[in-house]
């Protein structure tokens, strides 16, 4: 390819493109990166999670050096829990929760809907959103990754508890997903008044945990309901993420409603497409910890043609995205790596024969 | 049941496992015992037989965590009532010593494999979530084990996996002790290059992978 390229769409332009099946100036990336921008302002993931301001200037920050498409904060998996009173700790890393909101089933009748006014640290997020979306909102969409209600059922019961529950008291697990999806609803409201969408991940739900039957029992009806209210308040339907193998569940990802599918390096790109690209675009699914956090940008550069490969021209659409959040001890040539792959071999109209020449060489 | 032969005994305590009927197990294994049949026998041709067909399940994706966790409450539940009467000490295959690395929380791998380690005969020292790499090898050096399990579920707490195997070195015990790795970012790849001895994806094959370890596979 010839000539030097310029970029000539704005973030939000080329993601709408990639969505709607409209020509792009290059692939847009989603980078799952919301930790890892403490890295870009050098403070510790606790600093960096506890404050709205900290939140902004990392997004900010981390968005003018790299420029992907995809502007991420957000409660993440534990801060819907926490809010309804699950306590978390906050290493120099993802936080966990430490003391669960529930210690037997029957604190579930104590418990209130979090007000994500007022409540742990939603009130951070709403107003980290506010502040991004003021600097940068013409330009990027800014997207808050927000825990599916099973994801937060365990984080306010426990994930081995929450094991446990489906088989020996599975009426307990509707009581509590029922509460959880409540929980869940007000906060995204108020994200969609402000502007910003909403990004489910549910790695509890994963099928390296449980079958397909109680995904679609305990689950399917509760993911289904939250991203029904999505789409009537936003106009648009939320992405949804679930780590692990999800390959049984392709198909009951598509029927929650989801508007694109955000898959795990563990599953292959293609098998996806073939099964479910014709209904839902696809994001994904470079490797965080073998190519983004241990490997060379040689690596990152074969891994994102690998994926633009088995991606592109996928019938709904498809977003270059990483398998799962970025790692925070990524080496920052790597994440640069990425963005000029994507420039590279991302262009429009994709050139599989210069793509497949690329690999061997 | 005080008609059963020892064989259909274990097979009701086997198939009792699988079946994930705890108040089952508890009744076998005291039908066991009043038929006079030697509490280690039922333990490994009943319980531990059961387990390893619900690790089989697991492997075949018939059976998933919520199932796993139910057939070893089970399990465990039998383990109560027969382990007073054994009349011996059980030899086992072997120590491992257990644990989610420094860093990380995410403990349920951690617990299935401990659990599957346990019913296929070794015993199991588990140190929980959060472990320094130091106490891995002091613990390992005090039981005498034969085998360190590490579990992470996080890129950023890999890198102590390694640590583990250095300290080993520096201790000079890496001869009688050796490594084995799993949980979600790691891969074979990653288990070779920090030096350790043995990867398995999963419970199930985290069991064949330490008997290939102590040589009684």
């Amino acid at each position: 390819m010839a000539g030097k390229f310029f970029e000539c769409m704005t973030a939000k332009e080329r993601v709408v493109a990639a969505l709607t099946g409209q020509p792009y100036d290059r692939i847009p990336v989603f980078m799952l990166l919301s930790d890892q921008a403490s890295r870009t302002i050098n403070v510790t993931v606790g600093e960096y999670q506890n404050s709205a301001h900290l939140l902004a200037q990392g997004q900010l920050t981390a968005w003018r050096e790299y420029g992907m498409d995809m502007i991420n904060t957000g409660p993440g998996l534990t801060g819907i829990a926490e809010a309804a009173g699950s306590r978390l700790a906050f290493p120099d890393d993802t936080a966990y929760v430490v003391e669960t909101a529930l210690t037997k089933p029957e604190d579930l009748d104590r418990l209130i809907i979090p007000d994500p006014l007022r409540q742990g640290r939603l009130p951070l997020f709403l107003e980290a959103t506010e502040t991004v979306l003021r600097e940068v909102g013409e330009q990027v969409l800014v997207s808050l990754t927000t825990a599916g209600p099973f994801t937060t059922a365990s984080g306010l019961r426990g994930t081995e508890h929450l094991m446990r529950d489906l088989r020996r008291n599975p009426e307990f697990v509707h009581r509590l997903m029922r509460f959880a999806t409540d929980s869940t609803i007000p906060f995204v409201t108020e994200v969609m008044k402000r502007g910003g969408r909403i990004g489910i991940a549910e790695p509890v739900a994963s099928g390296t945990l449980i079958s397909r039957g109680q995904f679609q029992e305990f689950v399917l009806p509760y993911l289904k309901e939250l991203i029904t209210v999505i789409k009537n308040l936003s106009g648009s339907a939320p992405s949804l993420h679930i780590c692990g193998n999800s390959s049984r569940i392709w198909h009951d990802m598509v029927e929650s409603g989801a508007g694109t599918l955000s898959l795990d390096d563990e599953v292959d790109l293609g098998d996806a497409r073939e099964a479910v690209g014709d209904r839902v675009a696809l994001v994904g699914n470079i490797r965080p910890t073998t190519t983004m956090a241990l490997g060379t940008p040689e690596d990152v550069r074969r891994n994102v043609i690998e994926c633009l490969q088995k991606g592109v021209g996928s019938p709904k659409g498809f977003i270059l995205g990483l398998g799962c959040a970025l790692p925070i001890n990524t080496p920052r040539e790597n994440i640069h790596a990425l963005m000029a792959a994507a420039r590279e071999y991302g262009r429009w109209p994709s050139d599989s024969e210069r793509l497949s020449a690329v690999v061997v060489s | 049941m005080s008609v059963l032969t020892p064989e259909a005994l274990f097979e009701e305590l086997s198939n009792a496992v699988v079946e994930m009927d705890e108040e089952r197990v508890i009744t076998g294994s005291e039908a066991a015992l009043a038929a006079d049949i030697d509490a280690y026998d039922a333990i490994q041709q009943g319980l531990s037989h059961g387990m390893e067909r619900a690790g089989q399940l697991f492997e075949d994706e018939e059976y998933f965590i919520p199932e796993l966790l139910m057939c070893s409450d089970a399990m465990y539940a039998g383990l109560e009532v027969l382990k007073p009467h054994l009349k011996r000490t059980t030899e086992s295959r072997g120590t491992v010593v257990i644990g989610v690395i420094e860093g990380d929380t995410h403990d349920i791998g951690k617990n299935m494999v401990r659990i599957m380690l346990e019913s296929g005969g070794f015993k199991v020292i588990d140190l929980g979530r959060d472990v320094t790499p130091q106490r891995f090898v002091d613990t390992a050096r005090e039981s005498k084990a034969d085998i360190i399990a590490l579990s992470t579920l996080m890129t950023t707490t890999m890198d102590g996996m390694g640590t583990v195997v250095r300290l080993l070195e520096e201790a000079d015990l890496r001869g009688g002790v050796k490594v084995m790795v799993g949980g979600g970012p790691i891969s074979t790849g990653f288990a070779k290059r920090i030096g350790a001895d043995g990867y398995a994806v999963n419970a199930a094959e985290a069991v064949k992978v330490a008997r290939e370890l102590v040589g009684n596979a």
